[in-house]
């Protein structure tokens, strides 16, 4: 059963819930960070799945805000603020806010994962030229390219599925539509 | 079972779709990245490529150099030439070579092998001279 | 509704063709402003193993001007080489002696300079030690393993002793030899000329970042997009080895002489490749390197190995004759000593 499109929400309401869905991204992201494994590569990206409700149930520019402030929010908890693994991270965030900017311009049947997978991809790419750019130095980060997207594709999926039933608990919660 | 359920009422067709697309456009960019050819070694002599080596597969050959022959010798991904004639060895002090750009040669021979592809020096590598006085 | 589906689909295939397209198109964008990096080229020229490197310049273009600067290498090798008959040197060190024989001004230029600093050096750094080296035989293939007889080197001596002006007169364009004991062995200098005149044809190609690197010695244009170039200096005692690391700008030469380069042991007597006219033997100054770091490379060539045969004391003085110009000596305890403004700090230092 397909999600319903989202229902018009008040101004208020909309702002509490980015609020809401930056403090879980932050926590995500922070969780994450403190997993251990080979750098940014191979994280699941779970801080996306609430930048991808944001997108859904809000709008793209409210999927700007909370992938942004995310990131800021993090590194300044992590205090990596400008260091590489920042710019890394916001590489990927642009990428991700780029591709759901287009996608927003676009009428499309994509549902949660599909969008999930595509701004997955799309993350993994920006952070891969930044990385080429910032820290590699030469194009060979892109012959390893592909199997960055092959663990992507998974995780793009996974986090499409959790967004899409975050998103189904949402609309439950009618309280969230109304005015207080 | 009930994840298949679940993707299947997660996903829209176009979804699905997009999934399947992508995934093969990943493994067709895997078999790229991983069919690409191995690196060569070309061997020289007086400047002039008279062989080319893979370095994947082991071999021992030879070549004629201006004083006999040089064997030239491919084993585990590296490279090196040794001299019939000199057992001292004063051409070929380098040993085993590998990594792009690199070089060994036995002067007096007129024998140089070079590892083919552009020379990568690693950023902050103290090692990754880009030449040494010597 | 099904209608408005196909639509859509179309649309979204539509937009991501336009993407993938835009993805390759911003690749190639951040590849074509990236500055190509190192090109290097490999090739045995003048008896040594000759690497040019240039920096920042196109694949194409580098090849070309490479081949320019090694097709001037190899001229002057032509032109300057003693075991070539057909060369100019192996041509006048053939023509009997006493007789003047005419010069090009190309090489009245490097025999002129070899002679100046010949004369500032006291006779220690001499270009005319071609029968002394073919007595010696380093050059010779296979090397030799044991000194030649003492007999042979006292009668060079005799002989040499007698000669004045080095042997060597420059009169009008022409030159002439004075001695049988006396032959031309540009071996000091022409090799740093020969770098020379190949960074002259890379710069008349527009490389303006490169190093050539022939043997011992080297020049280095500009600067690796502001980075300097990374050079080492070899460890005298250990093959492989870096004792020093040199962060270089261009335009600077460096010319490194050591008595590691040709050598054989005899009870544990190190004979090595560098010759004192004032012995016959190799040079025993207390020193086993000596590093120039100077304007030009021929200049640096002949000084590291002037000051390689004067040793210490009076290397250092002749250095003072040559503002501009810096060593680093290592001694044969292993010490170093660094006159002010070589650039060079020892290896592992931050």
């Amino acid at each position: 059963m397909p999600l319903s499109p989202p229902l018009p929400m008040p101004r208020l309401r909309q702002d509490l819930l980015i609020a809401y869905l930056t403090a879980a991204a932050v926590t995500a992201h922070l969780i994450e960070a403190a997993l251990p494994g080979p750098g940014p590569w191979f994280k699941p990206g779970l801080a996306n799945v609430f930048a991808l409700v944001a997108f859904l149930r809000i709008g793209w520019q409210a999927a700007v805000a909370v992938t942004l402030l995310r990131i800021l929010a993090s590194s300044l908890a992590l205090g990596m603020l400008f260091t590489p693994g920042f710019f890394l991270s916001l590489a990927g965030g642009l990428a991700t806010i780029a591709l759901l900017a287009l996608l927003h311009l676009l009428p499309n049947r994509l549902g949660p994962v599909g969008i999930s997978l595509l701004a997955a991809l799309a993350h993994m790419c920006g952070q891969s030229i930044a990385a080429w750019i910032l820290l590699i130095g030469h194009a060979g980060i892109l012959a390893a390219l592909p199997w960055f997207l092959a663990g992507s594709w998974i995780t793009g999926i996974i986090n499409g599925i959790l967004t899409f039933l975050l998103i189904e608990q949402l609309d439950r919660h009618s309280a969230l539509l109304t005015d207080p | 079972m009930r994840v298949l359920v679940l993707i299947q009422r997660a996903t829209t067709p176009m979804d699905r779709w997009l999934m399947g697309v992508s995934a093969l456009a990943i493994l067709a960019g895997m078999f790229l990245t991983v069919s690409r050819p191995g690196q060569s070694a070309v061997v020289m002599r007086d400047n002039r490529p008279v062989l080319r080596l893979a370095l994947d597969r082991d071999i021992r050959t030879e070549v004629e150099g201006r004083l006999g022959p040089v064997v030239i010798q491919v084993e585990q991904g590296r490279i090196r030439l040794l001299e019939h004639r000199s057992p001292r060895m004063i051409g070929t002090r380098t040993g085993w070579i590998q990594g792009a750009g690199r070089t060994a040669a036995c002067v007096p021979c007129g024998v140089v092998i070079r590892v083919e592809g552009e020379k990568e020096v690693a950023e902050g590598d103290p090692n990754g001279f880009d030449a040494v006085s010597e | 509704m099904g209608g408005h589906g196909v639509i859509n689909r179309r649309v979204v295939t539509f937009s991501g063709m336009i993407a993938a397209l835009l993805l390759i198109a911003l690749a190639r964008g951040f590849l074509s402003p990236e500055p190509p990096g190192i090109q290097s080229e490999t090739r045995l020229q003048m008896g040594t193993l000759v690497t040019i490197s240039t920096w920042g310049v196109e694949k194409g273009s580098a090849q070309r001007a490479m081949n320019a600067a090694f097709e001037e290498m190899g001229r002057i090798e032509a032109l300057m080489s003693r075991f070539m008959a057909d060369s100019a040197i192996g041509g006048l060190n053939a023509a009997p002696r006493q007789e003047f024989l005419p010069l090009t001004e190309e090489l009245e230029g490097v025999i002129a300079r070899g002679l100046e600093i010949g004369r500032l050096s006291g006779g220690q750094f001499d270009i005319g030690l071609g029968p002394l080296s073919d007595l010696w035989g380093f050059s010779r293939e296979p090397p030799p393993d044991s000194p030649p007889a003492e007999k042979k080197l006292r009668q060079w001596l005799a002989q040499r002793t007698s000669v004045t002006n080095q042997g060597i007169e420059i009169d009008a364009h022409r030159v002439r030899l004075t001695s049988a004991s006396v032959g031309l062995d540009l071996g000091g200098i022409a090799k740093g000329y020969a770098v020379d005149r190949a960074m002259e044809r890379l710069e008349k190609q527009g490389v303006t970042s490169a190093l050539i690197n022939a043997g011992g010695d080297m020049r280095i244009a500009g600067s690796k997009g502001g980075k300097p170039w990374h050079i080492g200096l070899r460890d005298p005692r250990k093959a492989d080895g870096v004792i020093a690391v040199m962060d270089l700008t261009g335009p600077v030469s460096l010319s490194t002489s050591g008595d590691y380069e040709r050598f054989f042991l005899v009870d544990g007597v190190r004979y090595h490749h560098i010759l004192d006219p004032a012995t016959a033997q190799p040079a025993r100054s207390g020193l086993m390197s000596v590093s120039i770091q100077t304007r030009d490379s021929m200049l640096a060539d002949a000084l590291s190995t002037a000051l390689f045969v004067l040793g210490e004391k009076r290397g250092l003085e002749l250095l003072t004759q040559f503002p501009g110009s810096a060593a680093l000596l290592i001694r044969e305890d292993g010490t170093l000593l660094q006159t002010p403004g070589f650039i060079a700090k020892p290896k592992g230092a931050p």
